[in-house]
């Protein structure tokens, strides 16, 4: 049986593993399911269509599952196994009840006060610092390390092992292994430290250096040069790192070509309009 | 008989002096102790190895004693020792000390901690001091007695904040800030955080002698009025061989400011019990925390 407080609320106590603790005053809702070596500590709310892998460890006053407009229904949320979600958090959510939801994958650490709106995905050992705020439907990869008041732009992806550092404003895709700083954020360099200690190759970080330095300018600051992101895909190269990187970026040119195209395709529309 | 209302949920072992009043749906967990005289609004966890002091008030939702952030804790008997008289706002998190940081977080007396603020692990708040609505300390930081922080500021691990200074409402703090000076950045994303002025509020709090204000308000004045090399004007006032306490205290700050890394003096004491301890702590707690670093040394 699972250990729950007598003031804790549960409402379908079969839907917790054996193991699972919850503390006192805590509310869980019917749809909330928790895998084995769970624990909801002291006043932490999960209500909706939650579910929480093994070992994953929620900290109080975190509030989980609730949708962005209070009375309306809610998407899922999905979160993986060893997770750490700190006190004060918030998740909310998915907006489509038949959508994917707001998922956060496993080993991520959640630090307090951070929230994340509605369709949020959060990949694999991810650390959001306090009071990281994620809007909706944002992405982030792998590896991220979001420092303290970071925050995003709805829809913007954080790629893969990058550093955003305090008060950092991601209006929009920050690229992979990068350091970015400031809003509009700029790229303040190749994310070293992350990158030896998840066991990259010093000639992985040379060439993602090389690529950094030639791509983002300098400054780091606005879209990369179309001209120069051709040319480094021209050239033939075996290290997958530097062909993610060129491939994110790729992605993100190609979106933002999307986006120019129908905006003006709608300032047009609104010209023959009137 | 300590005036406890209807429910709340306080486990055997922990130590609520009669005098205290515990709120609704309030978390005592059994390692805490709460002084006479302290409030808890309801919705309040004092969790782990805490000590509250005398006629504290502490707001809802807060929490007390959670375990460190710091992915390096592995689960030991750290402490957050609170003094008397503070004041903390609502949704106001204070965490444990880690093994490897010295053991415990302190905040001493007549503080005021806004709603939402943040202590985090292995912390030093002195006495007197503000620290406004989302302020982030991040570990192992020192703020020193009549300081006052801003709202949203974010405060680098490691870090100081000196005496009677002022930190400006969101500015990151990545170095420590001087005694007595207004710190903050115009523009928090471009414009560099640096000393903008004296803080005068906190000059006239510490409420000084008139000669040795005098001095110490030159010696501001001529440290921080341009960009030049710090040093060469430490070494100029050091030759003075003045006897104002508050110069020599100044002089010595930013001298192991610029000892330390990126400007951080308390990152030489990585992994050791930080010199604050000897100042700021209560003997028996001392004696305890030497013990345990001694026993993690061997």
């Amino acid at each position: 049986m699972p250990e729950i407080s007598p003031n804790a609320i549960v409402t379908d106590p079969g839907q917790l593993a054996e193991d699972v603790v919850v503390g006192p005053f805590a509310y869980i809702g019917p749809d909330v399911r928790i895998g084995p070596g769970g624990r909801v500590d002291a006043n932490a709310m999960l209500d909706g269509d939650v579910e929480i892998g093994p070992g994953t460890h929620i900290y109080p006053f975190a509030m989980i599952g609730q949708p962005s407009e209070p009375g309306q229904p809610g998407g899922r949320v999905r979160i993986g196994p060893r997770n750490i979600i700190r006190e004060h958090a918030v998740i909310t959510a998915g907006s489509d009840p038949d959508g994917p939801g707001t998922c956060i994958g496993s080993d991520c650490l959640v630090m307090i006060g951070c929230g994340l709106e509605a369709d949020v995905q959060v990949a694999d050992q991810v650390i959001l610092g306090p009071y990281t705020q994620l809007a909706r439907g944002s992405r982030v990869e792998t590896f991220v390390r979001a420092s303290a008041f970071t925050g995003t732009r709805t829809g913007a992806t954080i790629g893969a092992y990058t550093f955003t550092s305090g008060y950092a404003g991601i209006d929009r895709d920050a690229p992979p292994y990068a350091m970015v700083q400031g809003f509009p954020f700029r790229v303040r360099g190749v994310n070293v430290e992350n990158l030896k200690r998840c066991g990259f190759s010093d000639q992985s970080i040379a060439r993602l250096k090389e690529a950094f330095r030639s791509l983002f300018n300098g400054i780091g600051s606005g879209p990369v040069d179309p001209a120069r992101l051709a040319q480094w895909e021209a050239q033939a190269d075996s290290d997958e790192h530097l062909g993610y990187l060129l491939s994110f970026l790729r992605r993100q040119q190609q979106a933002c070509q999307a986006a120019d195209a129908h905006d003006a395709s709608a300032g047009t529309s609104v010209r023959e309009g009137e | 008989m300590a005036d406890v209302k209807v429910v709340c949920e306080i486990a055997p072992g922990a130590q609520v002096h009669p005098d205290a009043r515990v709120g609704r749906w309030c978390v005592i967990g059994p390692h805490a102790r709460i002084g006479a005289g302290t409030v808890l609004a309801s919705r309040v966890a004092v969790l782990g190895h805490t000590t509250l002091g005398r006629e504290n008030t502490v707001g809802s939702g807060t929490v007390l004693g959670g375990d460190p952030q710091d992915l390096k804790y592995r689960g030991g008997p750290t402490v957050l020792w609170i003094g008397d008289r503070n004041r903390l706002g609502r949704n106001v998190t204070a965490h444990l000390g880690t093994e490897a940081g010295g053991w415990v977080t302190y905040i001493g007396h007549d503080n005021v901690l806004e709603d939402t603020s943040h202590v985090a692990h292995d912390c030093y708040v002195a006495d007197r001091t503000r620290l406004g609505r989302g302020v982030l300390l991040a570990g192992h930081i020192v703020v020193q007695s009549g300081a006052a922080i801003g709202e949203m500021v974010g405060v680098h691990h490691f870090s100081r904040v000196g005496r009677f200074s002022r930190v400006g409402p969101r500015t990151p703090v990545r170095r420590d800030v001087p005694p007595f000076v207004d710190f903050y950045s115009e523009d928090y994303y471009w414009d560099p955080p640096m000393v903008r002025g004296l803080h005068e509020a906190g000059i006239a709090a510490a409420r000084l002698p008139t000669t040795i204000e005098a001095q110490l308000r030159a010696a501001l004045v001529w440290l921080f009025e341009d960009e030049s090399a710090m040093t060469p004007k430490l070494d100029v006032l050091e030759a003075q061989n003045t006897d104002n306490p508050e110069l020599a205290y100044l002089l010595q700050f930013c001298r192991q400011s610029l000892s330390g890394v990126y400007g951080r003096y308390r990152e030489h004491f990585r992994g050791q019990i930080p010199p604050e301890a000897e100042e700021y702590l209560p003997r028996e707690l001392l004696a305890l925390v030497k013990i345990r670093m001694q026993r993690k040394e061997s």
